[in-house]
């Protein structure tokens, strides 16, 4: 199914807010929406939460013989998955162009840059090693899936742990996590991707940008980095021209940002790791005996709603006669007046106006 | 002895030379050459051996020994990029382009068409169009024209026989980065609801294939007569030992270094692409991308030699 395009009205909405330097949600210009990274009862499975953006990845591993030019390297392989659950727009089993983007950008992030060490995956160079499997699914597409995806990977890969394995003579002998303890595996750094998208041909700048966002923006720059402050990968992509000031106010922005990330990680894994010692229960299985939906749980408003009613009034009171007329409703309620009909259509156009103009 | 002579020495010659040099210290420094010649030649090993038994009989102090040791276990590691003396592995200086040759206008059935060779990156690029959409209608956008673009490796262009030319994930990449690039470049705006074809062949792949892509697809659009923004000049820049290097070959590319493409339109200095690989410090990407804006600037200087070239062939030919 093809997306349903966004409409004009909305648009230029969207756009003279971003003007105004006003967003959807209530965030200021370089914040992040909330963050939140759950892990799964299994070692390498994490969710991770980007405001309404939703993202599970899986890390599973497998032996197998290595690639012929690299024989004592274990192997990585990353996947993204795109699933129609996510959004209407993505359709199953074809590769489109997002999910190719995607892939790959997310391979130049975790692989190229070489944050985990392969050769500790070599078990007998040449015969056996291991492979590294990442798998990404969207689970609800809210714009920024690139930054929730690389949060995810990452998280994962720092929570998974492969199962130990002994040689005897030739003989592989792979040992069950009740044998003996599993083992992670070895990071060295942990790239984060941060995005960038810019409006009005490159006038103004957004840091995560959701859905809505995405689809008015006029081009994108993904920046990861680690928290060294070395960048791991660059990519700009839609057909927008930067200026090289752009770029580094971009990379000085995003150091921020990944460090402020990174330390959330570090927290959420610690704190995993805590409560896995302690034998409670953890992650997914947590949310389960108490009947409870914890996907897409509004942990509270983001924006101040108290006089939202009133205000909406005041505005409909003040406003003039709308500027265009709609004839086939206003034939349908004939007995309505203008006030009320223009109130009926704009129900959610107003809302949202008055939001933002609370908001902080 | 200079360096020249000292170049065409192999290794018998080094160990005469080392029996008969009376100066130490010139001798070292001419073992410093060969070795740095024979590791990139031949055999690193051999050279290895000899400098450090060389060091250890003559008992050369320390301080001159261990730079070269270093200098030489990196060899052992990957080849030395960037030498001590400032040149890379063919030759070239850090900021040097390879040559670059290039002919517009190769075939006559297509809209444009041009051949352009960077070093031994060798590509060949075809425009159709504008024309009226193929394929589905709903593709159609009413305001600009559709830029399709197609990516593809000739089986026989690098060392290994690729078994899919195109189609794979890396070269669908490449296509939408083409595409991406051209979007920004050419004035789309001026044919509503038509479709501009590039299609791209890599011939040969020695690096920077992204580059020698988009400076042909320049050429065979302004050989369409498809109206663009400026010139479209890309470049790959690496970063060894702190310095920037320009115009990456297929030994640099791979050879672990932090590579950077980016595509220019160089009047405005508005960057059209860029992408980035590897690790690199946050402080040094300035200097990185500064380095890559002025190797596109050489490249769109050429670029722009050809097709005056070519329209001054034209015209003559036409009688005009």
């Amino acid at each position: 199914m093809k997306d349903t395009p966004l409409s004009n009205c909305e648009r230029d909405f969207l756009l003279q807010a971003i003007e105004e330097k006003k967003r959807l949600d209530g965030r200021q210009t370089y914040d992040y929406r909330k963050i939140k990274i759950t892990f799964g009862t299994d070692y390498g499975c994490c969710f991770v939460d980007l405001g309404k953006t939703r993202v599970m990845a899986q890390v599973s591993c497998e032996l197998i013989a290595p690639k012929e030019n690299r024989p004592n390297e274990g192997i990585m392989f990353f996947n993204i998955e795109l699933s129609p659950m996510a959004s209407p727009a993505f359709e199953q089993g074809r590769q489109s162009e997002l999910s190719v983007k995607l892939n790959r950008q997310l391979e130049r992030c975790l692989r190229n840059s070489k944050c985990i060490d392969t050769e500790s995956l070599c078990v007998v160079s040449g015969e056996k090693v291991w492979q590294i499997r990442v798998d990404v699914h969207m689970l609800n597409h809210d714009g920024n899936l690139m930054d929730a995806a690389s949060i995810a990977a990452i998280t994962a890969l720092c929570h998974f742990r492969r199962p130990d394995v002994g040689i005897q003579g030739d003989e592989v002998t792979v040992y069950s996590p009740e044998e003996r303890e599993p083992i992670p595996l070895s990071i060295y750094h942990m790239p984060i991707s941060v995005s960038f998208s810019f409006f009005q041909q490159g006038t103004y700048l957004l840091v995560d940008p959701c859905e809505r966002e995405e689809r008015v923006m006029d081009g994108l720059l993904m920046i990861a980095m680690n928290k060294h402050r070395e960048i791991c990968s660059i990519q700009s992509s839609g057909g927008i021209m930067l200026l090289k000031d752009q770029v580094m106010r971009c990379s000085k922005i995003a150091s921020v940002k990944v460090s402020e990330i990174t330390e959330l990680v570090g927290k959420a894994l610690e704190n995993d790791k805590k409560v896995r010692k302690a034998g409670g229960r953890c992650g997914f299985a947590e949310s389960l005996p108490q009947e409870r939906i914890t996907a897409l749980k509004m942990d509270k408003t983001p924006v101040e709603m108290m006089d939202v009613t009133e205000r909406a009034n005041d505005i409909v009171q003040k406003a003039g006669v709308p500027p265009q007329t709609y004839p086939e409703l206003s034939l349908n309620n004939s007995c309505m007046n203008h006030e009320n009909v223009s109130l009926a259509l704009y129900p959610p156009l107003m809302l949202c106006h008055t939001v933002s103009t609370v908001a902080p | 002895m200079n360096s020249v002579a000292a170049l065409c020495l192999n290794i018998p010659d080094i160990k005469r030379c080392i029996q008969t040099e009376e100066d130490r210290t010139v001798t070292v420094r001419t073992l410093l050459l060969l070795s740095l010649w024979s590791c990139r030649s031949s055999s690193p090993g051999g050279a290895f051996g000899y400098v450090h038994s060389a060091a250890d009989t003559w008992g050369v102090a320390l301080a001159v020994r261990l730079p070269f040791i270093r200098s030489l276990r990196k060899n052992m590691a990957g080849l030395e990029l960037l030498s001590d003396q400032g040149y890379r592995l063919d030759g070239r200086k850090a900021a040097e382009l390879r040559k670059v040759q290039a002919r517009m206008g190769v075939f006559a059935q297509a809209d444009g068409s041009a051949y352009l060779e960077q070093g031994n990156t060798k590509a060949l690029a075809v425009v159709y169009g504008p024309h009226e959409i193929r394929g589905s209608r709903s593709r159609a956008l009413h305001d600009r024209a559709v830029i399709n673009c197609q990516y593809s490796m000739a089986t026989f262009s690098t060392a290994e026989r690729k078994r899919r030319p195109h189609g794979d994930r890396k070269s669908t990449e490449m296509s939408l980065h083409l595409k991406q690039t051209f979007e920004a470049a050419v004035m789309t705006q001026l044919y509503p609801r038509s479709q501009i074809d590039i299609y791209v062949k890599i011939l040969q792949s020695d690096g920077g294939n992204y580059s020698v892509c988009v400076n042909a697809a320049t050429l065979a659009v302004i050989d369409a007569g498809i109206p663009m923004r400026d010139y479209v000049c890309a470049c790959t820049v690496g970063f060894v030992d702190e310095t920037p290097l320009a115009d990456l070959c297929y030994a640099e590319e791979s050879g672990g270094v932090s590579s950077l493409a980016l595509a220019l339109l160089p009047r405005g200095g508005q960057i059209a692409l860029l992408q980035m690989d590897a690790r690199l410090h946050q402080d040094h990407l300035e200097a990185l991308i500064e380095a890559a804006m002025t190797a596109c600037k050489g490249v769109s200087k050429v670029l722009d030699e050809v097709v005056r070239q070519h329209l001054q062939e034209v015209s003559s030919l036409t009688g005009e």
